[in-house]
């Protein structure tokens, strides 16, 4: 008896229904990626600054526009704290202090959305196809349709870690992917690199969470250096790279830095009175 | 919102745009396993199909103030968003085919016919996924698409940039293959929907 139209449609009305994921487990991860976006939501009073803030820096952004060259919309942050613009295609930026962003108005969002980077910015950019959002800094260019990332530039660096989505990053022909989760740095006369990023530290001048396991303490000064400027020397030129863990949360850096210099058994002290230059003495017990 | 067991989709949504995390994590409840299962049979691939699903939740979160504020049938919307999700990750990496291809394998099933209630039923389940995923690329994507995901031949047309004709000749040849490769478990198939 052959099987009619009718018994194929019942039977395939079942297919992958027997695919059945954790939920608690789902809704655990779910819980990890959104975390760090939750802090900058309405409510908490740094972000009614932003928004006080945000108004201002229109305004400031206006007469910039006004007195820039050529046809440059500029963006820039005066502040001293992140600050937010919207893009007309719907894309959220929100600068790192000191940090600029520019792009043509005229040009914008027509067949792309080029947008140039100098500093450090996180991007939730507006989901569109047909108009790939493209930011670079004169050493690489990163390609988006649809996602979120933080992107740092500096002289002929271009490094990029993504919270959702994905990204490609592209420099002289060479390109390569960069997932949620994962980070990616192109600089120049290097070949672009790749590597997982699961805590999202490069996040940490905005969110004001840095997560460590088992970190290397040379990577755990790179992150510092990367959010907030922050260069520390090793006494006597000699550095202890013992491993740090631990979640911290907060936004005074320099004092979260003190802290896990004091786990690992080790003074910092301020050199100068910039708050960005310190130096890391005591016992390695390596 | 106190309770957001008993709230209507409706309201979880209206909910979730100003800022209520409670409302997204019942919608999360609800709709996580119907979702995947959306994105699976269109990706084939379950950790790529539960990153797609969690992504759009993030984004429901991240983007809140954007949604839509009168969303009556938030099922739709939600699965609507998960199908554009997995078409997009399958057009990133470039696993729409643009041409037909053979199916993988045509010889008949070999699965051994087991004897109780429930070990049949899951027979008959693996037996129709196996079915369904040796059908060429195209030609699965455009039946998933139109028997499972309800989309006419017009919309899948449009998503996978081909001709509606050519979408009812996906379809005529993955009933022709179906038929075949399950023609072997008939006896199941009529004992199983009586």
């Amino acid at each position: 008896m052959p099987l009619d139209y009718k018994d194929i449609d019942r039977l395939v009305s079942t297919y992958r229904e027997d695919y059945t994921p954790d939920v608690d487990q789902g809704l655990r991860q779910l819980h990890r990626r959104i975390t760090p976006v939750r802090r900058l939501r309405p409510y908490s009073r740094r972000t009614y600054l932003m928004g006080a803030a945000a108004a201002l820096a229109l305004v400031v952004t206006g007469l910039l526009f006004l007195l820039g060259p050529g046809n440059q919309e500029r963006l820039i942050n005066q502040s001293n704290q992140p600050l937010a613009f919207d893009l007309p295609d719907g894309t959220r930026i929100t600068l790192q202090q000191g940090s600029e962003a520019t792009y043509d108005p005229d040009d914008y969002n027509l067949e792309t959305r080029r947008v140039e980077l100098r500093g450090q910015a996180f991007f939730e950019v507006h989901p569109d196809r047909d108009r790939p959002f493209l930011v670079s800094n004169g050493t690489a260019e990163l390609r988006v349709t649809g996602t979120a990332f933080n992107l740092r530039t500096e002289d002929r660096t271009m490094e990029v870690e993504v919270s959702e989505g994905s990204v490609l990053l592209q420099r002289d022909g060479e390109a390569i992917e960069v997932s949620a989760l994962e980070c990616g740095l192109a600089r120049a006369g290097q070949p672009l690199k790749h590597a997982s990023s699961p805590n999202l530290n490069h996040h940490a001048w905005r969110t004001g969470a840095l997560k460590f396991d088992h970190t290397p303490m040379s990577e755990v000064l790179e992150y510092f250096y990367d959010n907030w400027g922050i260069e520390c020397t090793w006494a006597g030129g000699k550095p202890c790279n013992y491993a740090v863990s631990g979640n911290y949360q907060g936004g005074d850096a320099g004092a979260v830095l003190s802290d896990i210099a004091k786990l690992g058994g080790l003074d910092l002290t301020p050199q100068g009175s910039d708050g960005k230059h310190y130096e890391l003495s005591g016992p390695c017990s390596l | 919102m106190p309770d957001t067991t008993s709230a209507t989709d409706t309201a979880l949504f209206a909910a979730l745009r100003t800022g209520e995390s409670a409302a997204l994590d019942e919608l999360f409840r609800r709709y996580y396993v119907d979702l995947c299962r959306v994105a699976i049979r269109l990706v084939s691939d379950g950790p790529a199909a539960e990153d797609i699903v969690q992504e759009m939740f993030t984004s429901l979160w991240t983007k809140r103030d954007r949604l839509p504020e009168e969303t009556p049938a938030v099922n739709a919307y939600l699965r609507r968003s998960v199908r554009n999700r997995s078409l997009n990750f399958l057009r990133d990496r470039k696993r729409i085919p643009v041409d037909d291809a053979e199916p993988s394998d045509t010889t008949a099933d070999t699965l051994h016919q087991q004897p109780t209630a429930a070990l049949e039923r899951e027979e008959l389940q693996t037996r129709v996924n196996r079915a369904i995923d040796r059908l060429p690329e195209r030609c699965r994507l455009v039946f998933v698409m139109s028997k499972v995901e309800d989309m006419s031949h017009r919309e899948i047309a449009d998503e996978l940039s081909i001709s509606v004709k050519t979408v009812e000749n996906q379809m005529t040849r993955a009933y022709k293959f179906l038929r075949e490769w399950l023609a072997p478990a008939i006896l199941l198939i009529l004992s199983y929907f009586g």
